[in-house]
């Protein structure tokens, strides 16, 4: 397994994870309103906060994505990024446990209309995908310990 | 050396998170009114449960009502006003004829109350408000802000916009009502 811990294996878990991040951001900044009726429908989110969340979050998501890609400040933006991606697990989970099918919104609104039973399962493809980008964390955080052929350091 | 280390990635995290909030400011302040949020929701724009008719323990006075859909055609020919609660642009791709768009989404919602307020509009009038149906609360939203405007004569159409379409009853399409 050192390859997970090699130069390659690093840099394009950061290009992975910083791109969806850039990628989900954009729909969300292009759509603020859509944003905030995401997140007002979790119902974990005091009401009054709903709106500087759907406009803050997203900025959030973009700039540390452009960080991780760009390879500045690597570490600081990917531990950004991993407890964003635990918030939305959370998020997700706990509404699938209530039995409250709830559009994920994770890359802008859906267009089309879904039933309930889509929806319930598009959460669980959420889950799973946020599962597996938290997993791409591990190049990215292992690499600087460990590796000290590093070239560059974080800057 | 850690303690510094670490104090370096706590700086540079507020760093992040403020120049994401500098970033989300300005993109809000040059959004047009339809993409634009008031930073905070106004609590009072949130739904309650609504009122289940005839329940054991339900308000004789609900903030509101939910009718039919020939209930809802029924209102519209006596002359109720019709309010779509969806955002603009599917407002503009078609709505009940004659409904005034009111966003609850978009900045200018409580404007928007405010200025059918001051058209001077008695509290009975008869307003129906609609979104998509289903699991759409926007309606009961604008039907609570507008009961709490002082309107007591609101009603949801349930079913909403969607089931409008299908009973083949007429909608106009574009921004004006």
């Amino acid at each position: 397994m050192s390859w997970l811990r090699s130069r390659p294996a690093e840099i394009l878990a950061r290009l992975i994870l910083g791109g969806s991040f850039i990628f989900a951001a954009g729909a969300k900044i292009a759509d603020p309103p859509a944003f905030a009726h995401e997140i007002y429908n979790f119902k974990l989110f005091p009401g009054t906060l709903v709106n500087a969340a759907a406009l803050w979050l997203p900025w959030v998501e973009m700039l540390a994505g452009l960080a991780l890609v760009a390879g500045i400040w690597r570490r600081v933006s990917a531990i950004l990024i991993g407890a964003l991606l635990v918030v939305f697990v959370a998020a997700l989970s706990i509404n699938l446990a209530r039995g409250r099918a709830v559009d994920c919104g994770c890359f802008g609104s859906s267009k089309v209309p879904k039933t309930t039973e889509q929806r319930l399962n598009d959460m669980k493809i959420a889950i799973a995908r946020d599962a597996l980008l938290l997993g791409l964390l591990f190049p990215i955080l292992a690499v600087r310990r460990d590796d000290s052929r590093l070239p560059t350091p974080d800057p | 050396m850690l303690k510094s280390a670490r104090r370096t990635a706590v700086s540079r995290a507020a760093a992040l998170l403020g120049a994401a909030l500098v970033c989300a400011a300005i993109s809000n302040a040059l959004a047009g009114p339809e993409r634009r949020l008031e930073w905070i929701r106004k609590e009072g724009a949130l739904p309650g449960s609504p009122p289940a008719a005839g329940a054991p323990g339900a308000p004789t006075n609900p903030a509101w009502v939910e009718i039919s859909g020939e209930e809802a055609a029924r209102r519209l020919e006596s002359g109720a006003i019709f309010f779509d609660a969806r955002r603009s642009n599917e407002y503009r791709g078609g709505h009940i004829a004659g409904a005034r768009s009111l966003s609850v989404w978009e900045a200018g919602l409580d404007e928007g109350i405010q200025k059918f307020f001051a058209e001077g509009h008695p509290p009975a009038e008869n307003i129906v408000v609609y979104c998509n149906g289903g699991e759409c609360e926007d309606s009961h939203t604008l039907a609570q802000k507008l009961f709490l405007a002082g309107f007591d004569h609101v009603a949801v159409y349930r079913d909403g916009f969607p089931d409008w379409k299908r009973r083949g009853l007429p909608v106009h399409q574009g921004d004006q009502p």
